[in-house]
C-alpha cells in the first residue's frame, strides 16, 4: 500500500536552514543553503509497513539535529512488532552506538575537533550529549498503525476532517520547555523506558495524519480547543508547487505571537487512492 | 507581559556581575569544605556561572551571542574585573568570552560512578575572573558604574529582555562613615538600577550576601526577611528584584525549591546556578545532567 508523504520544515527566525535541528523520516527535507525545506514522495511499504516520523533536536546540546536524524534512522530499522516501550528501547540504544560511530567519523578518530567550539568547551558540551524528541508511526498494510513517542512532538489522526486522535499530547497545556528526551549519552537514558509512550489504532483509506514538532503541535491543539479547525489550512500546503507557503504561514503565526519562534516541522501522510 | 522577550542573537540580553573585592573577602567562607576564602569561593562561583552560560549557548559552529557579559570588581579600585585578553573590557559578547578565558585550569570534580558511589573526574575549568581581596567597600560607586553600563545597553537594545545584575558582597558599604547613611545610599543606588527598564521589564537585580557569620544557614529566594541574620542581609533583600514568573516556575518545578509567592532574587550563602538555568533560550531536556 503506497503512502503519500509531504514534509515541510522551517528553522527558527534568527537561524539558517542548516541550523534547523528538526528531522523528518523519510528524509524529504534537507537543510541546503537557505532554500525552503519541503519535499514529497510516494512511499511503498516494506515488509508490510511504512515508517514515518519527526524528531526535534533540543536547543541545548551540540549536534542535536544530527542526533535527531540518527534517532529516526535507528527507529526506522525496527524489525519487531511494537507492543510496549521495551520493544522500542533496543533501537534507541542502537542509536547511541551509531552516535559514537558518527562522532568517530566526524572527528576522524578523534584527530580533529567535532565542532568550532574552543577546546575547553567542546569536551564538556559533547560529553553532556545531544537530546531529541521522537514521534514515529509504523503504518501496516493490514490497516493498523502503531506509534512510539518520547517528548512533545505529536501526531494527529483525522477521519473526515474530525480529529480522532491527538497523540502523545492531547492538550495545549501539556507543553513545556523541559520535556524528558532521548539522549545520545546512555547515562542520561536510565529512565528512558518509563518515558516512551506507545499506542495502537487503525487507519482507513481516506484518513489523514499530521506529524508536528512542538511549536506547531501546540498551535494545532489550541486551534482545536477553540473550535477553529486548522486542518484545511494544513492540508493545503503543496511541497512541490509552492514550497515557500508553509514558511510564510509559520512566519505569520510567529508575527502574530500565535506560536513560539522555534524550528517548526509538519509532515502530512495520506494513502494513495486507486491502488491495491 | 514583562520578561517574555525572546533571547536570541538578534535580541540578546546583558548579564553584569558586580563583585565585592574588599579586604574582608579574604576571611574564611563559613561552612566551606575544604576551607576556602570568601573571595576564592566567589571567584569559583562567578567563573562557574560564566562556564554554564557558555555551555548553554554552545552550538557546533561556536557559542551563540545570546548574552553580553560584564564583570565589575570593587575594593581598592572599581572597574572591569576581567583578566587576560579581556582585561578592561565592559560588556563582552559571550562567544568572545568563551574564546578568551584568562587561563584554563584542570580541576577534579566528584561524579556518580553509577553504582552508588562517587569517583573523581578531571575537568577543564576556565578562569576569567581571579579572586582579589583588598581595600574598602565602595558599593555605591560600583553600582553606579553598573547603572552606566545598563543605561547604555538598554538604549541600544530597547526591546530586549532586560539586563540582569548579580551583585555579590559580604556586607557593609564604606561609601559613608555612618552605616545607616551608607545603607540608605546603597538602597537608593539599587532602586536606581532597577528603575532602568527595557520594553520587556525592569532590570533584574540579584543580591547575593556572602555572610561571614558562623552557623548561618543558606537561604535561597525568600519572600520575606524574617529569617535573615542582620541589617545588611535585610538591606540586600529589600533592594533585590522579585523573581520573574519563569524563574519562579523553574525553581519550583525543576529544582523543587518550594518557593513562596513573592520570592525575591536574594540568596544568603546560596548557589546561583538556577539563575542561568532559568533563562529561557529554548528547549532544555529534563534529563540533561
Amino acid at each position: 500500500m503506497p503512502f503519500l508523504v509531504s514534509a515541510f520544515s522551517v528553522p527558527k527566525r534568527d537561524a539558517k536552514a542548516s541550523e534547523n535541528q528538526d528531522a523528518v523520516w523519510p528524509r524529504l527535507v534537507r537543510a541546503k543553503n537557505d532554500e525552503p525545506c519541503a519535499g514529497r514522495a510516494e512511499v511503498a511499504s516494506k515488509q508490510g509497513r511504512v515508517f514515518v516520523g519527526v524528531a526535534d533536536g533540543a536547543t541545548e546540546g551540540v549536534l542535536a539535529g544530527e542526533w535527531a536524524n540518527i534517532t529516526l534512522k535507528s527507529l526506522s530499522k525496527t524489525a519487531v512488532d511494537i507492543h510496549t516501550s521495551d520493544d522500542v528501547t533496543p533501537q534507541l540504544n542502537e542509536a547511541v552506538q551509531t552516535w559514537e560511530r558518527f562522532k568517530r567519523l566526524r572527528s576522524v578518530n578523534g584527530t580533529k575537533p567535532l565542532t568550532a567550539l574552543p577546546a575547553w568547551l567542546e569536551d564538556e558540551a559533547v560529553a553532556r550529549g545531544a537530546f531529541a524528541t521522537a514521534c514515529v508511526v509504523w503504518f501496516s498494510d493490514n490497516g493498523e498503525w502503531i506509534g512510539a513517542a518520547i517528548g512533545d512532538s505529536c501526531v494527529f489522526h483525522l477521519r473526515q476532517d474530525e480529529l480522532i486522535e491527538a497523540w502523545p499530547l492531547s492538550n495545549s497545556s501539556e507543553f513545556n520547555n523541559s520535556p524528558y528526551l532521548v539522549s545520545s549519552e546512555a547515562a542520561c537514558n536510565v529512565d528512558l523506558a518509563k518515558h516512551i509512550k506507545t499506542c495502537r489504532n487503525h487507519w482507513e483509506r481516506e484518513d489523514h495524519f499530521y506529524f508536528a514538532t512542538d511549536a506547531l503541535a501546540c498551535w494545532i491543539l489550541k486551534q482545536h480547543e477553540n473550535q477553529a479547525s486548522p486542518w484545511t489550512k494544513l492540508a493545503s500546503f503543496d511541497a512541490i508547487a509552492a514550497p515557500d507557503e508553509f514558511s510564510a504561514f509559520v512566519e505569520s503565526l510567529r508575527e502574530s505571537g500565535e506560536i513560539r519562534n522555534d524550528d517548526t516541522t509538519l509532515v502530512h501522510v495520506t494513502f494513495i487512492p486507486n491502488t491495491q | 507581559m514583562p520578561y517574555t522577550a525572546e533571547i536570541n542573537r538578534s535580541s540578546p540580553t546583558a548579564f553584569i556581575f558586580v563583585i565585592d573585592q574588599s579586604g574582608s573577602m579574604a576571611d574564611a567562607m563559613p561552612g566551606s569544605d575544604p576551607p576556602k576564602k570568601k573571595c576564592d569561593a566567589v571567584a569559583d562561583s562567578v567563573n562557574n556561572l560564566l562556564r554554564n552560560l557558555s555551555l548553554r549557548c554552545a552550538r557546533p559552529d561556536g557559542v551563540r551571542d545570546y548574552f553580553y557579559v560584564g564583570v565589575i570588581g570593587y575594593g581598592a579600585t572599581v572597574g572591569s574585573a576581567y583578566g587576560g585578553s579581556l582585561a578592561g573590557q565592559e560588556l563582552v559578547p559571550l562567544s568572545a568570552l568563551a574564546n578568551s578565558p584568562a587561563k584554563v585550569e584542570e580541576r577534579t570534580k566528584k561524579i556518580d560512578d553509577g553504582a552508588g558511589g562517587l569517583i573523581d573526574q578531571k575537568v577543564k575549568f576556565p578562569v576569567w575572573f581571579e579572586p582579589k581581596a583588598n581595600g574598602g567597600t565602595p558599593m555605591c560607586q560600583a553600582l553606579g558604574l553598573a547603572r552606566k553600563w545598563i543605561e547604555t545597553w538598554v538604549n541600544l537594545h530597547p526591546s530586549s529582555f532586560p539586563p540582569t545584575v548579580i551583585h555579590i558582597t559580604d556586607g557593609e558599604s564604606t561609601d559613608s562613615a555612618d552605616p545607616t547613611e551608607a545603607n540608605r545610599m546603597v538602597g537608593e543606588m539599587m532602586a536606581g538600577l532597577t528603575s532602568i527598564t527595557s520594553e520587556d521589564g525592569a532590570t533584574l537585580l540579584f543580591n547575593v550576601h556572602v555572610s561571614s557569620k558562623a552557623n548561618v544557614k543558606p537561604i535561597a529566594f525568600p519572600s520575606d526577611d524574617s529569617n535573615l541574620p542582620d541589617e545588611y542581609s535585610k538591606m540586600l533583600f529589600a533592594g533585590a528584584s522579585p523573581l520573574t514568573d519563569t524563574m519562579h516556575r523553574v525553581a519550583n518545578d525543576e529544582h523543587g525549591l518550594g518557593l513562596a509567592p513573592g520570592a525575591k532574587a536574594f540568596t544568603l550563602n546560596g548557589d546561583l546556578t538556577i539563575v542561568v538555568q532559568a533563562l529561557d533560550i529554548g528547549t532544555r531536556a529534563s534529563n540533561l545532567r
